[in-house]
């Protein structure tokens, strides 16, 4: 615009036989800059009708249970009191084998006859535990000598054993809620007890598992999330909610037509809440969908077409 | 000389008029070659060098990409500049050169630079260079969607991928044929992708990790050939295929062997059609959409190529799916049609006009005839000399030619013949062949002198705009090179053809009748003439009062660049805060497109947001470009409102949908302020440096101090920072812990997080990426991040938060450099104040106050440099431009006085244009200052008419004021009739309300004004001045 002007009057002294540029008339574009605001914006008017097609919707504040989880993964173990290995008592031949694997015996439940090899007589090996058998390594006419002749396990009850790297140890505990996925459904547990592992750095959660329907065997990988904090917050506000401004998080206050950023002092958090420490009153409306849209338009005199 | 050539002219009249054959043929096939465009191109050379680095965040791209590229173009021939930018996943460096440098020369030198730095970047990263277009290179633009009914051969309705499936594959390949099309540019939907989503459960269970994953993907999915085999005198190919198809067969691709049980990718991850991390999307009345630009190659005929490409698309047509259409939404066809029928529509009615003027005032038919024969032999001279020199047709090209000022000399030359023979005539009755051509050649070299020195002045008058650079030269030099060839193209025609014409067609009778019209000139003018002659203080005094008030009321006007060319459809940003993400983008569009659908005048609206394929316009996913076209007026509900009011209600409109803001202006001139982009602002400071911190910092350090000085408006930094970065920052005394490297923990977060390619799935032609990462609910889970197993060498795993920390701050959204070093703008516009004061305060304060580290520089760029420049080279070119007129002058009267009091009509004649221009509420822009500039050239000629007239009479019978009276009173007629044909021919321009009109309507204007107030200055002022001059040496001057 300026050029032209220059051009134009450059131009024009070809036949005014003068040579003045002076010019101080620019024509700038004013459209667009009369409402840009220098000054700390923090709200936006919006009307119902247009909240509503955009999806803006709120709630209100109030007091919320949070769980804090942190997710890990370990292994299926099989309770070591719920795992037995028999052998016979005294080294003998077998006269006759009465359980296989797969079969399901209950304690005191006759496995195999022996007869022992120093008084010959024969005596019966029973079942320790209830449980499967797992292996056999036992048959007619064979010697016992040493040997692990029976597996029996019980997986009814299974644990797991969780692995807690140290930036987690400090918050995982024995007593906390565990939430277990498996591939068919959510378990839930407690934390039994801690305990170090003996090849890594980190400690393992032990949490009881019932596996009366046998889902589970020992030695799967389970992803485990452990609720390190459950409480309630007297005002807590949806994650999805929170945006930041300049530096600081904060929620946008629905009064009437005009939403209204409100920093917040955010403390701890879940999936879902984020606890407010202060900032904001319980009761408050909130916006909880769309919140994005509110913050864009508040900070929209930033953004630029850049190329 | 020239009385040589015009009396061979005369001799060999019939060798003459076949020329006129000769040049009408090369004329009409010349015509054919001309390129037709709405405006002239006013694009740089440049090239630009995209590379694409998918999931490089800006810094990574700099460092890696930018820098090397454009090290490696340093001290290229003919270099201007390079700038860059780089983004994520996309570095791009644009080369400028020279104005005048071949672009195959350049793009060759360029090829050259990089082939020798391939081996710098890193592996499979490949700079490209960009599409060989201008900014009028967006010719067609369609999208691709299927009926609401269609279903795909799986019987599902058309997704956004099966859309760019068939873009890509169907219609692409096709179009790209078409001769003239360059690129074909798509964005929008998903290119389909073949995922493996791994469970990072089952990873575990299974002790495998991705990269066993991506190993076995790549060793699994190949065809090799093996040579042949000749048996029994038969030749038999050897191949082994083994390239994965289906979604089962890469399912089935065995990873590893645990316990003796073979591990396959079905056990441990998912096998999907899955969609790219894309980075742009395109949108049509309110649904996503497939959007592709038909880009035509530079110097292309965009009317023949959109031709084709509509042509070609219909024939495409058939050969979609049935329910799929693609579907022109913009084809810039339309838009030329129009502006070059506006055009064409004025020459015609001008030159119609002009013809009757012709008939009217030479009340002779043959002669109107003669003269009338310029107007199309000049014009289609001037065609074949555009075509010689690549000057395009366009509205600004042919936006200052004035069949009127081109005749301007044959009427002179032909209204002379005409009363000369007439008079010959009576005095001795009908003349023999030589003595008719003595009188033709008589009357010719009579005027020849003043009417040729005339059509010269006009021609140099326009030799400033030959000196006006960039963006004003580019537009204006065509019109000036169109109007110089025409006026050069006439002077030659009136110096040959037309005397020729004169001896052979006015034969017989010579009617010079008087009539009515001029017969009441005559009788108004003379009594009016005496009187100023009598008072001609009087009117010197009012012609010197009148000339300072209109350069008074000049100032008032206002001034624009050019008027701008309404190109009918209209191109909206729509900004969005930066960091905004693409679906979010998405969905705000959406909203917008509704929005703007509501308006019954709105025909289509689409949109492009982000970056396409092809990165001709690098934009952030923040930002949209919205197409809106309009339905012809008559369906409008009120078919009267202006597109203004319609546009001011839009934005209205649009101002209450949150989140958005928005810059209007339109398709081609936006293609051009993209491809420019230089700073638009008066004063730019660039600052130039390596720490992106400390250049934030002294910028806005100068901000502050540009900002107190005074006249400072508009004062902003450029926007560098603001884009959330998520960092996943490697702790390495933990890494080393457990055995891991930082590259390891960095490939498998790029892997599990940005995906990695595999290897591609074929199915004939067509090739899709097969591409590993993790299933999308855990990618987004961002707390849930720290959780995920990285596994170790051992088998075993270590959670990502235990060797690594998660970080969310914002970083730099783009990195800008220029001529290879980091920049910053600051841009200041200049308010109340002149820009050169303001320009050295600025500089001052800075050099005083500012405290720039070493290491770090600075610019000054922005409007006022140009203005500089131009004002530079204008103040040298105009005053000499001013000399050679008045050379001119003098040579013809070997007298400076008579020159300068012919210099005084100039003046006087502008007084006429400005006053117009007032009237019709119009502001001054250069295309208004084209129209002065012809406008002082018909004032020259004018006065030149006149005085030489007077002079000769007075050397003839040596009083000077019979002289005067008796010279004015003869001239009259060709006075009236210069005027009267150059102020109509451009009627038709200055009423018309067609597209385009816009353009040429201030210099058409400024033209009819400036001629009314010149001739009749001319025919009072002009005598009284010379009387005034002469009276004290009453004398006349001793004729050479």
């Amino acid at each position: 615009m300026k050029i032209s002007t220059i051009a134009l009057l450059s131009l024009a002294s070809l036949v005014f036989n003068a040579s003045t540029l002076a010019s101080d008339e620019h024509g700038h574009d004013d459209h667009g800059h009369s409402d840009d605001h220098h000054t700390e914006e923090n709200h936006s008017r919006i009307q119902p009708e247009m909240a509503h097609q955009l999806g803006i919707e709120t709630t209100t504040a109030g007091p919320q249970e949070l769980r804090q989880t942190i997710t890990t993964y370990g292994a299926v173990a099989t309770d070591p009191a719920q795992l037995s290995h028999v052998r016979a008592r005294f080294t003998g031949t077998l006269k006759a084998v009465r359980a296989t694997t797969g079969d399901r015996v209950k304690a005191g439940d006759t496995l195999a006859v022996v007869e022992s090899d120093e008084s010959f007589k024969a005596y019966t090996l029973h079942a320790p535990i209830a449980g499967q058998i797992i292996q056999r390594h036992a048959n007619i006419g064979e010697s016992t000598r040493d040997q692990v002749l029976f597996t029996i396990v019980n997986t009814d009850k299974l644990w797991a054993e969780l692995r807690v790297y140290p930036q987690q140890q400090n918050i995982v505990a024995e007593g906390q809620t565990v939430f277990i996925d498996t591939v068919h459904t959510q378990l839930r547990g407690l934390i039994q007890h801690m305990i170090p592992a003996i090849d890594g750095p980190y400690q393992l959660a032990r949490v009881e598992l019932d596996n009366t329907d046998g889902h589970l065997t020992p030695g799967l990988m389970l992803q485990a999330h452990i609720q390190v904090g459950h409480f309630t917050a007297p005002v807590a506000v949806a994650k999805q909610a929170v945006q930041k401004l300049g530096d600081r998080r904060g929620v946008f206050i629905q009064h009437e037509h005009t939403y209204t950023f409100t920093p917040l002092k955010l403390g701890a958090s879940d999936n879902n809440f984020y606890q407010v420490l202060a900032g904001l009153a319980p009761g408050a409306e909130y916006v909880s969908e769309n919140s994005y849209l509110i913050k864009a338009d508040i900070e929209k005199s930033a953004a630029e077409h850049k190329h | 000389m020239i009385y040589s050539i015009l009396r061979l002219a005369i001799d060999k009249r019939w060798a003459f008029l076949c020329m006129a054959l000769v040049i009408i043929a090369v004329g009409v096939w010349s015509y054919k070659q001309l390129p037709i465009d709405a405006v002239p191109d006013i694009t740089n050379v440049q090239v630009q060098i995209n590379t694409e680095a998918p999931g490089y965040s800006p810094l990574e791209a700099e460092q890696r990409i930018t820098y090397p590229v454009e090290n490696a173009l340093a001290g290229l021939p003919s270099l201007s500049y390079t700038r860059s930018l780089s983004r994520y996943g996309l570095s791009q460096v644009t080369v400028v050169f020279n104005e005048g440098t071949d672009i195959y020369f350049a793009r060759n030198l360029i090829n050259a630079r990089l082939g020798a730095i391939k081996s710098a970047l890193p592996l499979g990263l490949e700079p490209k260079m960009g599409p060989i277009a201008s900014g009028l290179g967006e010719i067609v633009l369609y999208t691709v969607q299927a009926s609401a009914e269609a279903r795909t051969a799986q019987g599902e309705p058309y997704s956004a991928t099966d859309l760019r499936e068939i873009q890509d594959w169907i219609i692409k390949p096709q179009l790209a044929q078409v001769p003239g099309v360059i690129e074909v540019n798509s964005i929008g939907g998903y290119h389909k992708q073949y995922h493996v989503l791994p469970d990072p459960t089952q990873l575990l269970h299974h002790k495998i990790s991705l990269r066993d994953i991506h190993h076995a993907l790549q060793a699994n999915n190949d065809n090799r050939g093996a040579g042949y085999i000749e048996r029994n005198g038969q030749q038999l190919l050897v191949r082994s295929p083994g390239q994965l198809a289906t979604i089962d067969d890469i399912g089935n691709v065995i990873i590893a062997e645990r316990d003796s049980t073979p591990i396959k990718i079905s056990d441990v991850a998912e096998v999907a059609i899955g969609k790219e991390l894309r980075t742009g999307a395109a949108t049509r009345n309110g649904q996503e959409t497939v959007l592709a630009n038909v880009m035509m190659l530079i110097g292309e005929n965009s009317q023949a190529v959109a031709q084709n490409v509509t042509a070609k698309l219909d024939d495409i047509q058939a050969s979609l799916p049935p329910g799929v259409v693609a579907d022109i939404v913009y084809n810039r066809t339309t838009l030329v049609d129009k502006a070059i029928a506006t055009v064409a529509k004025n020459l015609m009615e001008g030159a119609l006009l002009v013809i009757a003027v012709l008939f009217i005032l030479l009340g002779n038919f043959r002669a109107a005839l003669i003269t009338a024969l310029v107007i199309p032999l000049s014009m289609l001279m001037t065609i074949t000399g555009m075509v010689k020199t690549g000057v395009s047709a366009n509205l600004m090209s042919l936006g200052a030619l004035d069949f009127g000022l081109i005749v301007d000399g044959a009427v002179i030359i032909v209204e002379n013949c005409v009363r000369r023979l007439a008079i010959a005539q009576r005095e001795s009755g009908p003349q023999a062949l030589r003595e008719r051509l003595n009188t033709v050649f008589t009357a010719t070299a009579e005027v020849i002198r003043p009417s040729l020195f005339g059509v010269a002045i006009i021609t140099i008058v326009y030799i400033p705009i030959f000196s006006l650079t960039g963006v004003e030269g580019k537009m204006f030099h065509p019109m000036a090179a169109t109007v110089v060839m025409a006026l050069l193209s006439a002077m030659v025609l009136s110096l040959t053809l037309v005397p020729a014409a004169v001896a052979v067609l006015m034969n017989g009778e010579i009617q010079d009748r008087e009539n009515w019209l001029m017969r009441r000139s005559k009788s108004l003018y003379y009594p009016l003439l005496t009187l100023a002659l009598k008072c001609r203080w009087a009117v010197v005094g009012f012609a010197s009062l009148l000339v300072v008030v209109c350069l008074w009321l000049a100032t008032t006007l206002g001034s624009e660049f050019v008027p701008q060319l309404d190109e009918g459809d209209v191109a909206l940003h729509a900004m969005r805060i930066p960091g905004t993400g693409l679906e979010q983008s998405v969905s705000m569009q959406k909203t917008l497109e509704k929005h703007i659908r509501q308006f019954p005048e709105v025909d289509k609206v689409f949109s492009r947001i982000g970056t396409a394929e092809v990165a001709t316009d690098p934009m952030p996913p923040n930002v949209s470009d919205n197409f809106i076209t309009f339905l012809p007026r008559h369906a409008w509900p009120n078919p009267n409102k202006s597109k203004a009011t319609l546009l001011a209600d839009i934005e209205t409109s649009l101002k209450t949908l949150p989140g958005n803001n928005y810059e209007f202006t339109q398709p081609i001139e936006m293609r051009f302020n993209e491809l420019i982009s230089g700073v638009r602002a008066d004063l730019g400071i660039k600052l130039f440096g390596d720490n992106l911190d400390q250049l934030v910092l002294t910028a806005n350090e100068i901000l502050s101090i540009v900002n107190s000085v005074e006249g400072a408006a508009d004062t902003k930094v450029e926007q560098v920072t603001g884009l959330p970065t998520l960092s996943v920052i490697p702790k390495r005394e933990a890494l080393g812990r457990y055995g891991l490297n930082v590259a390891d923990l960095q490939a498998w977060v790029a892997t599990a997080i940005g995906g990695e390619s595999a290897g591609i799935i074929y199915q004939g032609d067509r090739r899709f990426e097969l591409v590993v990462r993790l299933p999308e609910t855990l990618r987004r889970d961002i707390e849930g991040l720290a959780f995920l197993p990285i596994p170790l060498s051992d088998g075993d795993y270590v959670p990502l938060q235990e060797v690594a920390e998660l970080n969310i701050a914002p970083a730099p959204a783009q990195i800008s450099r220029e001529n290879g070093k980091r920049r910053i703008v600051i841009t200041s516009n200049v308010r109340d104040r002149d820009l050169g004061s303001f320009v050295s305060e600025v500089q001052n304060r800075i050099a005083q106050q500012a405290d720039i580290p070493p290491g770090y520089w600075l610019d000054y760029s922005g409007t006022f440099k140009q203005l500089q420049s131009a004002s530079q080279r204008l103040s040298i070119v105009v005053p000499l431009t001013l000399l050679l007129i008045l050379g001119m002058l003098m040579m013809a009267f070997s007298s400076l006085k008579e020159a300068l009091i012919i210099f005084t009509g100039v003046p006087l004649a502008l007084t006429g244009g400005v006053l117009l221009l007032y009237a019709r509420g119009m502001p001054l822009s250069i295309s208004a200052g084209v129209g002065f500039i012809a406008l002082s050239g018909v004032a020259v000629l004018n006065g030149l008419v006149m005085l030489a007239f007077i002079r000769d009479l007075w050397q003839q019978t040596g009083d000077l004021t019979q002289s005067i009276i008796d010279g004015a009173m003869t001239r009259l007629r060709p006075v009236l009739m210069t005027a009267l044909v150059a102020s109509l021919g451009f009627i038709p321009m200055a009423l018309n309300t067609g597209t385009g009109a816009e353009v040429q309507r201030p210099l058409a204007t400024v033209v009819i004004g400036g001629i009314l107030s010149s001739t009749l200055l001319t025919l009072l002022v002009l005598p009284v001045l010379y009387q005034w001059v002469h009276q004290r040496a009453d004398k006349a001057p001793v004729k050479k």
